[in-house]
């Protein structure tokens, strides 16, 4: 099967800029992914750095104090994208992906478990355990590294409503007392404050990280922190059947490519209690 | 040959107030047009190649202030472009006459039957309806006397596509020689009201074929889908937009709106967003491929059909009206082959869409013989 992975957003009549500013929001998340690393407020940040900025990339990270330790190359792909397709090594076109930090230890250690998880001969439970200490390394809360470690697919949006209250209506499921600045569900466009997938949308752990990331966020782009704080306050539907995932926000559409689950899952944020 | 249709969409307001119609005529940020900005958008698009030819739709364009309406057509015959217009002809006057054949505008009326059977068309109030509905035949006779060409859409309902009503729907076709599209009704996202007029599969597909035997009667008729499926067949393109993998996010459609924006085909606005997204993909139709639609005898000249009629209004998953294709195919599919048992059709051809038509081959046609002799020796 053909298909090609991609993430499209349709806005309402009027908001045409939420497709404009799509650029500018991955660059904010990107720069806040970037200072938490500077800040010290982390020990690391995955990146992928375009050819064609990597010698301004390196200045830059030599001038704050951090360097950038390869990994390998992959191709530039039209949108989100679940599974990275690996480049040649001249591809003029393509990214290279690798860690930021300032410590060699953590950029070596990063790198050797990326090694143990994108390698299809590794057990389970190795895998296990090394995406478990990725997410440590990127200063992700411990719960919510133990809990995507156990996780069987790549878009756990579901998983993690499931994990903290919720209720079912029609097998559908409405995601109660959550708070929006943990959602994944509008990251594919560039709406998310935290990089992780939390073991549930009311992580105490995640709230507070995520305050600390959304105060990075405010200090580079208040305008622009405070409009991406108010799309993921609104209500919207994360519905994914047959390798689409459907997401119906107040101001926009999106589609997007994911896996193919054995059911439909449909999640509802901000929806209150539909019973 | 793949096309896509241009609509300048003017508003969506519309003055006309059909029942059935699947715009949110309650969108009350969709007012105003702005054409400066509209037509500064078709000349970016000119520049890429997409326009040919326009179609003025949304909110019955004879509706517009006569002066806007001149300028819309002065502004496209200037850039060379020819124009279209979709039309409920409720606000013809002699001046639009006058511009339609200065700028020979093809007309394509709304109209789903002779006036007994066109009731869910027009103002809803039973007096305001009557007088429409008259208004509608003289202005038909008008474009007739004054030998202006038009097509039609009618929309198919269980009143006018079912029992006795339906051969009065055939009759009213072969007598006044209705050059029709014959499109079923959907019931959009946000209003269930009409859902008890839609038809099922099954009495669609048997709409369809009592239409085929009224083309076959006809031969001038150049009716919708029953030529374009019999095309479909002998591998001589694929139309209508359909049945050619729309992708829904992005269409076959270019629409542009009242702010210059680029959206979508007008069936989606029944789901309130517009705007058309950045990049295209196949994805619906390749995944439907493997799933919903597997093995599908009709597939090539499906490829799941209208995204906007998916089943539970999912545009993800096929069309509703899966077995009135299926069945319609399958039913012209035995009267080509009872006539023409040697004859090689699409359906027979693996990959049909990707090897055909994407390359603009064509099945059954002398390939030495260009599209304008065939006709003159026709």
């Amino acid at each position: 099967m053909a298909v090609i992975p991609c993430a499209e957003m349709m806005p309402i009549y009027g908001r045409i800029d939420l497709q404009q500013k799509r650029g500018a929001r991955s660059k904010l998340l990107d720069e806040t992914s970037y200072e938490t690393v500077k800040r010290d407020l982390r020990p690391a940040a995955i990146t992928a750095i375009p050819n064609r900025v990597y010698d301004l990339y390196m200045s830059r990270l030599a001038e704050d104090g951090m360097f950038f330790y390869p990994f390998y190359k992959v191709k530039m792909t039209n949108g989100f994208m679940h599974n990275e397709v690996p480049a040649k090594l001249d591809d003029p076109s393509s990214f290279t992906s690798g860690c930021i930090t300032k410590e060699i230890e953590v950029a070596k250690e990063l790198k050797r478990l990326y090694g143990i998880y994108r390698n299809k001969d590794s057990s389970k439970k190795t895998t296990k355990d090394a995406d478990k200490k990725i997410g440590e390394l990127l200063g992700y809360p411990d719960c919510c590294c133990e809990f995507y470690s156990h996780l069987e697919n790549y878009d756990p949006v579901y998983e993690s409503a499931l994990g903290g209250d919720h209720s079912f209506f029609n097998s559908e499921l409405y995601c109660l007392n959550s708070d929006p600045a943990l959602f994944q569900h509008l990251r594919y466009f560039g709406i998310n404050i935290t990089p992780w997938f939390p073991c549930s949308y009311s992580c105490k752990e995640s709230r507070r990280r995520s305050e600390v990331w959304f105060n990075v966020m405010k200090s580079l782009n208040l305008q622009l922190a405070e409009e991406i704080l108010n799309l993921l306050k609104k209500p919207s539907t994360w519905d994914l059947y047959n390798g689409q995932v459907l997401i119906t926000h107040e101001d926009f559409l999106g589609y997007v490519t994911s896996y193919f689950p054995k059911v439909r899952k449909v999640v509802h944020f901000n929806q209150g209690d539909i019973k | 040959m793949q096309f896509k249709t241009n609509l300048f969409y003017l508003k969506i307001k519309c003055p006309v107030g059909c029942e059935y119609c699947f715009e949110d005529t309650n969108n009350e940020m969709v007012q105003k047009y702005d054409l400066q900005k509209m037509f500064k958008t078709f000349d970016s698009m000119i520049r890429k190649g997409e326009f040919n030819r326009i179609t003025l739709h949304g909110g019955d364009v004879l509706s517009l202030p006569i002066e806007d309406f001149r300028y819309i057509c002065e502004e496209f015959a200037r850039r060379n472009t020819g124009i279209s217009a979709q039309t409920s002809l409720a606000f013809l006057t002699d001046e639009h006459i006058d511009l339609i054949k200065k700028y020979h505008i093809g007309i394509g009326i709304s109209v789903d039957g002779p006036p007994e059977l066109n009731i869910f068309r027009g103002p809803r109030d039973p007096n305001l309806n009557k007088i429409y509905q008259q208004n509608l035949l003289s202005n038909i006779n008008r474009l007739r006397k004054n030998k202006i060409p038009f097509g039609s859409i009618s929309i198919l309902t269980k009143h006018n596509a079912t029992g006795e009503n339906l051969d009065k729907l055939c009759e009213w076709v072969a007598k006044e020689k209705i050059n029709g599209r014959f499109n079923p009704m959907f019931t959009p996202h946000f209003d269930n009201r009409m859902v008890y007029q839609e038809l099922t599969p099954e009495e669609l597909k048997n709409a369809w074929i009592r239409l085929y035997y009224v083309a076959k009667e006809n031969p001038s008729l150049p009716m919708s889908p029953v030529r374009e499926f019999i095309d479909n067949l002998l591998g001589l393109g694929l139309k209508s937009c359909v049945v050619t993998r729309c992708d829904y996010i992005n269409t076959r459609c270019n629409t542009i709106l009242p702010d210059g924006g680029i959206g979508r085909c007008d069936r989606c606005f029944q789901d309130g967003y517009y705007y058309s997204s950045e990049n295209s993909t196949l994805n619906r139709s390749e995944i439907l491929k493997s799933t919903e639609c597997k093995g599908c005898r009709y597939w090539e000249v499906c490829g799941g059909a209208c995204p906007g009629e998916g089943i539970d209004k999912d545009y993800r998953r096929k069309s509703r009206f899966c077995e009135a294709y299926y069945g319609f195919y399958s039913f012209l599919e035995k009267e080509i082959r009872g006539l023409l048992p040697n004859v090689i059709l699409s359906i027979d051809i693996e990959n049909y869409y990707d090897e055909y038509f994407l390359k603009e081959r064509k099945l059954n046609w002398p390939h030495d013989m260009g599209y304008s002799t065939y006709h003159k020796r026709r």
